[in-house]
């Protein structure tokens, strides 16, 4: 007997393949993401990277643990939807006398097996979807070179592990849920009504109230980011995202009956076009899928937060850069005299800018003294001066705008730290050395870079004529380059270099600071990138899970619902309704469907980034960057989400007329 | 003669405290072996809630159902299982053949099931196959045939086993009247040269007159019961119609 439930199931994968497909492609695509996963983090290149990638380790064990989560409800929502299928198949077994017992031990077979035809595709799968990832993770961070992936022992291993985790519980829950079913259900499964569980008294507050818990969750975590120096507290924290998602759930749940009473209560709209086909059909979804809808909208909701933390973690990086290495070199020297370096830098580069400046000293010091802030002062003695002429070609060189400044007027560029400083304090006008008075235009941070004012945080910028008779201090040169620096070619300059900038300080001690002469953007990349690199492209390829599961559920979902419910479009058809008219409403009812679990997620993210930001922005280049950090991420959000909606739309459509 | 099937006083209600329906309602009969029994009435005259009842897909909210003596209220799980394995055959108007298997696998699959040989298998299934009319389509698929043949497929696969009872529940529902003629003739055939019981569940006029006897269902109970005896098809059916009209409701009188 069992070997011909064997052969049963065997010879089932193999003929209902095409049936098969979605899950097929669900579970492999899962694993290959785990397999990935677990190469990127193993991979010896990656833990080199920097020291801090010990914790990255740690970080990639929690996020393949929730991982694991997400794959465990992702199959198990698939074999659910593969039973429902062929729920009238295991019913005709049961009528033939075939035990209950051998038939779930069949389906857990064929599950079995699909699971391994899975995990065995899904190792060459993760081996190539981890390289794709390793030449994002290179362009996104603009690491000098790919990073290396090896097939490890470790990594399969552990996938293998995961695996094996993952199907004991979905199967555990597969039995227990045939155990139940009786032969009624299984042959008449098609024909029965969608029960709603909820009372309608409940699902009418319901609604209110969640909207209303949504809004408290997103007060408390906005306190949390009220003030600059304040630690946001990470209990509150998720204490505010588990309301959040609680009120996601509170509002799918409800929300149907709540649109059907808006949209169907007035007659006149009732009886508009295809309004109130549109409305039942969709509402009757939500109501029988409401908590996977939930989980939907929560997987979006996180995708979305992940990209956006990601996008602030990246921009922090590049303003960390941009900060420090504005050009690819810049190369500082008490003399005029930059030979040496140029000839150096010509036998391995390409020049396509060159510049060089100066800096002056004014010793009555009218901006240093106004400093009250501690950590602010800088450890030069003097404030620093640069012509507004060479500002302007440094700004330019950015791609920045200009600045503009009358001749007795005077503007401060400086960190965003220090702006804020300075503009608390009292510095209408200042005196110079040479006793010419100007008056203050403005302070502004934007185009500021640390070695414009190594040691100070800020520079004084006048009209070129109001220069004269000023001490010189360091001359600097800029360059940008046609190839990317690297940071074995920084190592080569430094040995040209004079040695580093040295001072005595006031007890006699002779204090070097190295590396102020010189700033190679390669070695700066190479030298920040950590944590904040890491955090961001786990986010980003957490996202890029999340978005895959989700799209694969909704288009499962709706192609089922393509077959499962074939026969109302027949009637819609018989009713005397055109070909044209019925994919419109497709069209209509697909959009709604997929358009629902995104408007909640839009807002959460939104807010939440919006509160985010204000602790975010003094590292952001900009205080309303965040904004098109939204756009961009849910631009790509959406382009991603559309190609599954097409798809999906496609495959309805094709199912249909069928 | 040999009681094959006999209920008593079977009532299944639906429903919670607040709405109760009765879909049966104290229903007693019997049917001896060797009768091709057909169950009549109006939509929701609980028609198909009895021979869901008799067949085990469903269990009764109290009475008895015993099939070759045995009462398959008391039985568990496993015993049912059992039991519809060897005592019970089944024909469905949806006919509820495997996709997956050829239709002389299909024909085979409860003979397979009950572990017999291999050779005997073969034999019974082209035995009964050429008996139906259906010794042509054997290595087809179910999608690659007509729904008559399917029907008579889904046949065959009820006799094979010489089940005690054949049910079968509108089996000419989803067939034209050319295929449900050639149905019902091969269904009086199996009853009068195979000797299978047969109790069919049908709204149709046309093919209860096929059968030996017709009980009429109305509102849960017995409402009349009416034996073909010596009459001709053409005024056994006559005979049903005008209990039908008596019966009112939505019955379809001619097909």
């Amino acid at each position: 007997m069992l070997i011909l439930l064997n052969k049963l199931a065997i010879r089932n994968v193999k003929r209902s393949i095409k049936d098969y497909v979605i899950y097929l492609i669900t579970v492999t695509l899962a694993f290959s993401f785990l397999f990935a996963l677990n190469l990127i983090s193993n991979a010896k290149e990656v833990l080199e990277l920097s020291d801090i990638m010990e914790n990255f380790k740690f970080v990639m064990i929690v996020v393949n643990i929730i991982f694991v989560f997400i794959i465990c409800f992702l199959i198990n929502y698939t074999s659910k939807f593969m039973f429902q299928k062929r729920s009238k198949e295991f019913g005709t077994y049961l009528i033939l006398g075939i035990k209950k017992n051998q038939i779930t031990n069949l389906f857990t077979l064929e599950n079995f097996l699909l699971g391994i035809f899975s995990i065995i595709l899904s190792f060459p799968l993760g081996y190539f979807i981890s390289i794709l990832l390793s030449f994002a993770m290179m362009n996104i961070f603009e690491l000098p070179t790919l990073i290396n992936i090896n097939m490890t022992i470790q990594s399969v291993f552990l996938t293998i592990l995961s695996f094996s985790l993952i199907y004991f519980f979905v199967l555990f829950f597969l039995r227990k849920r045939m155990k139940k079913l009786k032969i009624y259900d299984l042959l008449y499964f098609e024909k029965q009504n969608e029960k709603t569980k909820i009372p309608p008294t409940m699902r009418h507050y319901g609604f209110l109230c969640s909207l209303i818990l949504g809004v408290a969750a997103f007060l408390l975590f906005d306190a949390q980011f009220k003030n600059v120096g304040q630690e946001p507290s990470m209990a509150i924290i998720l204490i505010s995202l588990f309301f959040i998602i609680l009120s996601i759930y509170g509002v799918t749940v409800t929300l149907s009956d709540f649109l059907v009473k808006m949209i169907l209560k007035k007659k006149k709209r009732k009886y508009k076009k295809d309004y109130l086909f549109i409305t039942r059909t969709f509402s009757s979804k939500i109501k029988t899928m409401s908590f996977t809808m939930g989980t939907l909208t929560v997987l979006i909701t996180l995708t979305l937060i992940a990209l956006n933390v990601s996008s602030l973690m990246k921009g922090m990086f590049e303003y960390q850069i941009k900060r420090r290495a504005p050009y690819e070199m810049i190369i500082s020297k008490t003399d005029m005299d930059f030979s040496e370096h140029l000839n150096k830098i010509k036998e391995n580069y390409t020049i396509t800018d060159q510049f060089i400046y100066q800096d002056y000293q004014d010793t009555n010091n009218n901006i240093k003294m106004k400093i009250q802030k501690e950590e602010l002062q800088g450890w030069k003695k003097f404030d620093e001066i640069i012509k507004l002429s060479d500002i302007n070609t440094l700004l330019s060189l950015q791609q920045k705008e200009t600045m503009h400044i009358n001749n007795n007027e005077f503007s401060i560029l400086c960190s965003k730290e220090m702006e804020k400083e300075l503009k608390k304090q009292e510095i209408q006008q200042i005196t110079l050395t040479n006793g010419i008075t100007l008056q203050q235009k403005e302070i502004k941070s934007d185009g500021y870079f640390q070695n414009l004012s190594f040691g100070l945080g800020y520079i004084i910028i006048v009209p070129d004529e109001t220069i004269k008779d000023l001490p010189s201090n360091n001359s600097h040169l800029i360059l940008n380059t046609k190839e990317k620096t690297t940071e074995e070619f920084a190592k080569e300059l430094l040995l040209l270099s004079n040695p580093d900038f040295c001072e005595k300080n006031d007890y006699g001690y002779e204090i070097c600071y190295s590396l102020a002469n010189l700033v190679v953007r390669g070695q700066e990349i190479a030298n920040n990138k950590g944590m904040l690199t890491i955090c961001s492209f786990v986010c980003f390829y957490i996202a890029f899970i999340f978005i895959s599961v989700v799209g694969t559920i909704l288009a499962i979902q709706s192609l089922s619902d393509s077959t499962k419910y074939k026969y109302r479009y027949t009637v819609l058809k018989k009713l005397g309704v055109k070909k044209e008219a019925i994919q419109k409403t497709i069209l209509k009812q697909l959009s709604l469907f997929f358009l629902f679990p995104i408007i909640y997620p839009f807002l959460v993210s939104f807010f939440s980034l919006y509160s985010m930001n204000r602790i975010f922005q003094i590292s952001l280049e900009t205080n309303t960057i965040y904004i098109s950090y939204f756009m961009m991420n849910f631009v790509l959000f959406l382009i991603i989400y559309f190609i599954y909606f097409l798809t999906t739309y496609f495959g309805y459509k094709k199912n249909i007329e069928e | 003669m040999e009681t094959i099937l006999k209920i008593e006083q079977v009532k299944k209600y639906y429903g919670d405290s607040g709405l109760i329906t009765k879909a049966l309602n104290g229903i007693d009969f019997t049917v001896e072996k060797g009768e091709f029994v057909a169950i009549m009435g109006a939509s929701g005259s609980g028609k198909t809630t009895l021979l869901n009842c008799i067949s085990t897909i469903d269990t009764v909210t109290s009475g008895y159902v015993l099939i070759n003596q045995k009462d398959i209220t008391q039985m568990n799980e496993d015993e049912l299982s059992d039991f519809r394995r060897t005592e019970l055959g089944f024909i469905f108007q949806d006919f509820n053949l495997l996709d997956t298997l050829t239709i002389e696998e299909n024909i085979a699959l409860s003979s397979i099931i009950n572990h017999q040989n291999e050779n005997d298998i073969e034999k019974n299934v082209s035995e009964i196959a050429t008996r139906l009319g259906i010794e042509g389509i054997l290595k087809k698929f179910p999608y690659e045939v007509s729904g008559g043949q399917k029907q008579r497929c889904a046949c065959a696969r009820a006799l094979i086993h010489s089940p005690k009872l054949i049910l079968a529940d509108e089996p000419t529902g989803a067939l034209d009247s050319k295929a449900s003629r050639m149905l019902l003739e091969t269904m009086m055939q199996m009853n009068q040269e195979l000797k299978a019981t047969i109790l069919m569940v049908t709204h149709d006029a046309f093919s209860a007159s096929f059968v030996t006897r017709v009980l009429f269902l109305k509102d849960g109970k017995i409402f009349n019961e009416i034996r073909k005896g010596e009459k001709t098809r053409k005024e056994f059916f006559d005979e049903i119609l005008d209990v039908l009209t008596l019966l009112g409701g939505d019955v379809d009188l001619v097909k």
